[in-house]
C-alpha cells in the first residue's frame, strides 16, 4: 500500500516534471537562447554584458545566456562541458588553447561567415588553423610594463625613457626604487614569466614555437632568462618568492594594483582593472629590449581572447551573428571599449577613439604609437600550447625559492614542454 | 535493546515478510538508483577510460597499460605522493590525539557540555569548505593575523602558505583544527565504559593516568581503530583546502601538490583524462592497501570486550 503510494508519488512528480518542460518549450518557441562563455575581470563581464544587451536589442528572439567567470579555472570548466557535450555555443578563448580545440574538432568552422575585411592582415590571421577559421579575435593585445606614478614620485626617481631603456636598466632602475621607496616597497612585480621570455627569446631573433611547432628555443636560451630573473631577486629589485607568489594569484593582488610595486608586466587590456584597483596614476611603458631600442623590442599583438562556435552549438547562425556584433559594430565597441583588447576593426577603433577616457584612452594611445615598431608576427601555437605559461611560472618559481638552479629548471622546463607538445 | 532484537520484534508485529522487504526497497530505491547512476557507473567508466588517451574533447583511444607505465617515470607524481603520504602521517595521529585529548577533557562532566561540545565540533563542518580554506589564507598570509600578532613581540614573520617550507604544514594544521568529528565519537565511546571500572580502579588506589592507560585507553581501542581507518582514507582524498589555499597550483614550487591536485591538473588542466583515470584508481590501490594493514595490524592492539 505505502509502496504503491509512493510509486503513484513519484510517478505524479516526474510527470509534472516533463509536462512543465514540454510547456516551456512550445511557450517559448519564439525566443532561441544562445549561450555565450566568457573569462575576464570584474569589469570586463559587466562591460560584455553590457554589449549582450545592445546585441538583444538587435536582434529580437535571441536570448542570451552569459557564463563568464575569472580566468582561473576557467578552461578547466570549459573542458568539461565540451567533454560532457554540454559546451556553450559561444566559447571564448585563448591563443595558447584554440590549436588544441580545433585540431581535436571541438570547433565549428567559421569559414567566411564573421566578416573580418576590416582588421588588419595580422588580426585577421589569427583564429585560423591549416584546417581553415575557427576563431575570431575579439580584441588585440601586446606585452606592457605598467609603472606606478606615484610610487616613482615617492622613491624620487624619474619614469624612464621607454624607447631606449634595457633590460640591465630595467633591474638597475627597479632595484634602486626598492632601495629609496619606503619600506616594504620593491621596484618591480616579478615579471609574467612565460610572456616576458617570449619577448626576450624575439629580442635574440628565436620564436617560442617553430613553425612546425616545435619549440623554438632551448635549454641554454631559458638559462639566460632565468639567471637574469634571479638576478632581479638578488638586488632586490623584486620582493621575496613568497610575496610573489601571493602576488600572482589575480591580477587585482598584483604588486601594481596594490601599490606595492612600482612595475609589473600586464597585457594592455589589463590597465583598466590594475588602474582602478590602484587607485594611483598607472603609465604604460614599452617592455625593455636588448639593444636599447623599442623597435628591437620584438613586441607584437596577439589576441586578447577569441570568439569561437562550439561544434555541437545549436544555433550557429545565430552564433555567428553574436561574433560579427562583437567584432564588428560601434555598440559592442562603445560597451567594451578595451577591456577586450583594443578593438581588431579599425572602424571601430576610430569610433570609440573619441569616446574613451582615462585608462581606456591611455591603453588606445599606446597601442598607435607602437604599431610602428612591431615585431614579426609570431608562427600559430601547436596544440600543447595551453601549458607554456604555467610551466614557466612553475620553474621560474623554483629558481627563485633557491631550490633548482637556473640550469636545472631551465633543462627540466625544456623536457617537460617537450613532453607535452608530442602528446 | 539492540539493533537486533528491535528489528526482530519490528517484523514479528507486522506479519508477512515479503510486503516488508518490498517496502525497505521501496524506501531504498532513491539510494540504489543514485548509487547505480551517480557512483558506480562514473566507477566504472573511470577504469575503462584509465586504459585509454582521453583529452576530453575526442573520443577515447585504447592504450592498454601505458598510462599506469608512463606513472613510473613521472617525477611530479612520486612528488605528490610524498606530499600526501607527510599530510596522512603527520595530520592524521595530531588530529587524533588531540580530538581524544578534547574528549576526555569534555567526558569528565563539566557544566554547558552540550555548547563546549557544538562549538569544537564546528570546524569539522566548517573545515572542508571553500570559506575557511579562504579565511586560513587570511590568517596565515605575509600580512596575516599570525604575523600581526608576531610583529608584536618584534619578530618578522615569513608567508606560511606561500613560502614552499611552511606552506604543507599550514595545511597540516588546518587538518588538526578539525578534530570535532572524530571528538564526537570518541565522547559517544568514552561514555560507554561503565563507570564501575574506575569506581574498582580508584577503590584500589589508581591515579588518573593509571586509570586512563589501563582502562579508558584499551576499551576505547575499536573507536580508535574506527578514527584511525576513516581519517586515513579521507585524509588520503584531502583536495578542498589545498586547492584554494594554493589557488588550484599545489604552490608554492609544488610543496602543497597533493595527489588528488595532481590528478586534478592532469585531467582538466592538461586534458590528459585517460591519465587522470589512472591517478585515480592509482589512489583507489593505495587507499586499500592502507586500509588493509590497518585492518592486519588491529589483530594486535584492539581490545573487543566481548
Amino acid at each position: 500500500m505505502r509502496l504503491t503510494a509512493l510509486a503513484v508519488a513519484v510517478l505524479f512528480a516526474s510527470s509534472c516534471g516533463i509536462m512543465s518542460a514540454g510547456d516551456d518549450d512550445t511557450a517559448d518557441g519564439a525566443t532561441d537562447v544562445l549561450r555565450v562563455s566568457c573569462f575576464g575581470n570584474d569589469q570586463r563581464i559587466q562591460r560584455v554584458e553590457t554589449a549582450i544587451a545592445a546585441f538583444e536589442e538587435a536582434n529580437d528572439g535571441v536570448e542570451v545566456q552569459l557564463e563568464c567567470t575569472g580566468f582561473a579555472n576557467y578552461f578547466d570548466k570549459l573542458a568539461t562541458q565540451f567533454a560532457a557535450r554540454d559546451a556553450p555555443d559561444v566559447v571564448m578563448l585563448n591563443s595558447q588553447v584554440l590549436g588544441e580545440y580545433a585540431e581535436r574538432g571541438a570547433l565549428h568552422e567559421l569559414g567566411d561567415s564573421v566578416d573580418t575585411s576590416k582588421f588588419s592582415e595580422v588580426a585577421a590571421a589569427e583564429g585560423t588553423t591549416a584546417d581553415g577559421r575557427f576563431g575570431v579575435a575579439a580584441g588585440l593585445n601586446t606585452m606592457t610594463v605598467l609603472a606606478n606614478r606615484e610610487i616613482f614620485d615617492a622613491a624620487g626617481v624619474e619614469l624612464p625613457d621607454d624607447s631606449t631603456w634595457t633590460w640591465d636598466q630595467y633591474a638597475t632602475l627597479a632595484a634602486t626604487i626598492t632601495g629609496q621607496g619606503a619600506e616594504n616597497l620593491y621596484g618591480s612585480d616579478a615579471p609574467n614569466f612565460g610572456p616576458a621570455f617570449e619577448l626576450w627569446l624575439r629580442q635574440q631573433g628565436s620564436e617560442m614555437f617553430t613553425e612546425d611547432g616545435e619549440l623554438g628555443f632551448t635549454a641554454s636560451d631559458v638559462t639566460d632568462f632565468f639567471v637574469y630573473v634571479q638576478g632581479l631577486a638578488q638586488s632586490g629589485a623584486i620582493p621575496p618568492a613568497s610575496i610573489i607568489t601571493e602576488q600572482q594569484e589575480a591580477l587585482e593582488q598584483s604588486g601594481v594594483a596594490t601599490n606595492k610595486d612600482a612595475m609589473g608586466w600586464f597585457w594592455n587590456s589589463a590597465i583598466g582593472a590594475v588602474s582602478k584597483a590602484s587607485g594611483a596614476d598607472i603609465v604604460i611603458l614599452r617592455p625593455p629590449s636588448a639593444t636599447g631600442s623599442s623597435a628591437d623590442a620584438g613586441l607584437f599583438f596577439k589576441p586578447d581572447s577569441l570568439w569561437t562556435i562550439s561544434g555541437d552549438a545549436e544555433h550557429k547562425d545565430h552564433a555567428e551573428a553574436f561574433i560579427d556584433f562583437m567584432v564588428n559594430s560601434t555598440e559592442a565597441g562603445l560597451a567594451t571599449l578595451t577591456s577586450l583588447g583594443i578593438p581588431a576593426n579599425s572602424d571601430v577603433r576610430a569610433a570609440i577613439a573619441a569616446e574613451v577616457t582615462g585608462s581606456d584612452k591611455v591603453s588606445l594611445e599606446y597601442i598607435d604609437e607602437i604599431s610602428d615598431e612591431l615585431g614579426p608576427q609570431r608562427p600559430a601555437l601547436p596544440s600543447g600550447a595551453g601549458i607554456v605559461d604555467t610551466t614557466f611560472h612553475r620553474f621560474a618559481m623554483e629558481v627563485l625559492f633557491d631550490r633548482l638552479t637556473p640550469d636545472a629548471a631551465a633543462g627540466q622546463l625544456v623536457e617537460e614542454l617537450d613532453a607535452a607538445l608530442e602528446k | 535493546m539492540s539493533v537486533d532484537a528491535e528489528l526482530r520484534q519490528l517484523r514479528a508485529g507486522r506479519g508477512g515478510r515479503s510486503s516488508t522487504d518490498r517496502s525497505a526497497y521501496g524506501f531504498l530505491a532513491p539510494w540504489i538508483i543514485g548509487l547505480v547512476v551517480i557512483t558506480a557507473g562514473p566507477i566504472i567508466a573511470s577504469l575503462v577510460l584509465s586504459f585509454t588517451d582521453y583529452n576530453l574533447l575526442q573520443d577515447p583511444s585504447w592504450i592498454g597499460l601505458d598510462n599506469f607505465r608512463q606513472m613510473l617515470s613521472d617525477e611530479r607524481l612520486h612528488h605528490s605522493l610524498r606530499v600526501t603520504v607527510t599530510y596522512v602521517v603527520l595530520g592524521v595521529p595530531l588530529q587524533l590525539g588531540l580530538a581524544l585529548a578534547i574528549a576526555v577533557l569534555l567526558n569528565r562532566g563539566m557544566r554547558g557540555l552540550a555548547l563546549y561540545r557544538s562549538v569544537l565540533y564546528l570546524p569539522s563542518l566548517l573545515g572542508g569548505s571553500v570559506a575557511v580554506a579562504i579565511l586560513w589564507r587570511q590568517i596565515f598570509g605575509t600580512e596575516g593575523m599570525i604575523n600581526r600578532a608576531l610583529s608584536y613581540v618584534g619578530i618578522d614573520g615569513i608567508g606560511w602558505i606561500s613560502d614552499p617550507r611552511t606552506a604543507l604544514y599550514s595545511i597540516i594544521a588546518l587538518h588538526v583544527w578539525t578534530f570535532g568529528a572524530p571528538m564526537v565519537i570518541f565522547l559517544a565511546g568514552l561514555r560507554q565504559i561503565p563507570t564501575t571500572y574506575y569506581e574498582a580502579a580508584s577503590v584500589d588506589g589508581a591515579g588518573r593516568w593509571h586509570s586512563f592507560r589501563h582502562i579508558t585507553l584499551p576499551l576505547l581501542t575499536p573507536i580508535i581503530f574506527f578514527n584511525v581507518v576513516l581519517q586515513i582514507i579521507s585524509a588520503f582524498q584531502a583536495f578542498t583546502q589545498a586547492f584554494i589555499i594554493s589557488g588550484g597550483t599545489g604552490g608554492p614550487s609544488d610543496s602543497t601538490l597533493f595527489y588528488t591536485l595532481y590528478l586534478y591538473e592532469k585531467g582538466f588542466g592538461q586534458l590528459d583524462m585517460g591519465y587522470a583515470a589512472a591517478l585515480a584508481w592509482l589512489l583507489l590501490v593505495i587507499i586499500a592497501v592502507f586500509t588493509a594493514i590497518n585492518f592486519y595490524v588491529a589483530k594486535f592492539w584492539v581490545f573487543y570486550d566481548n
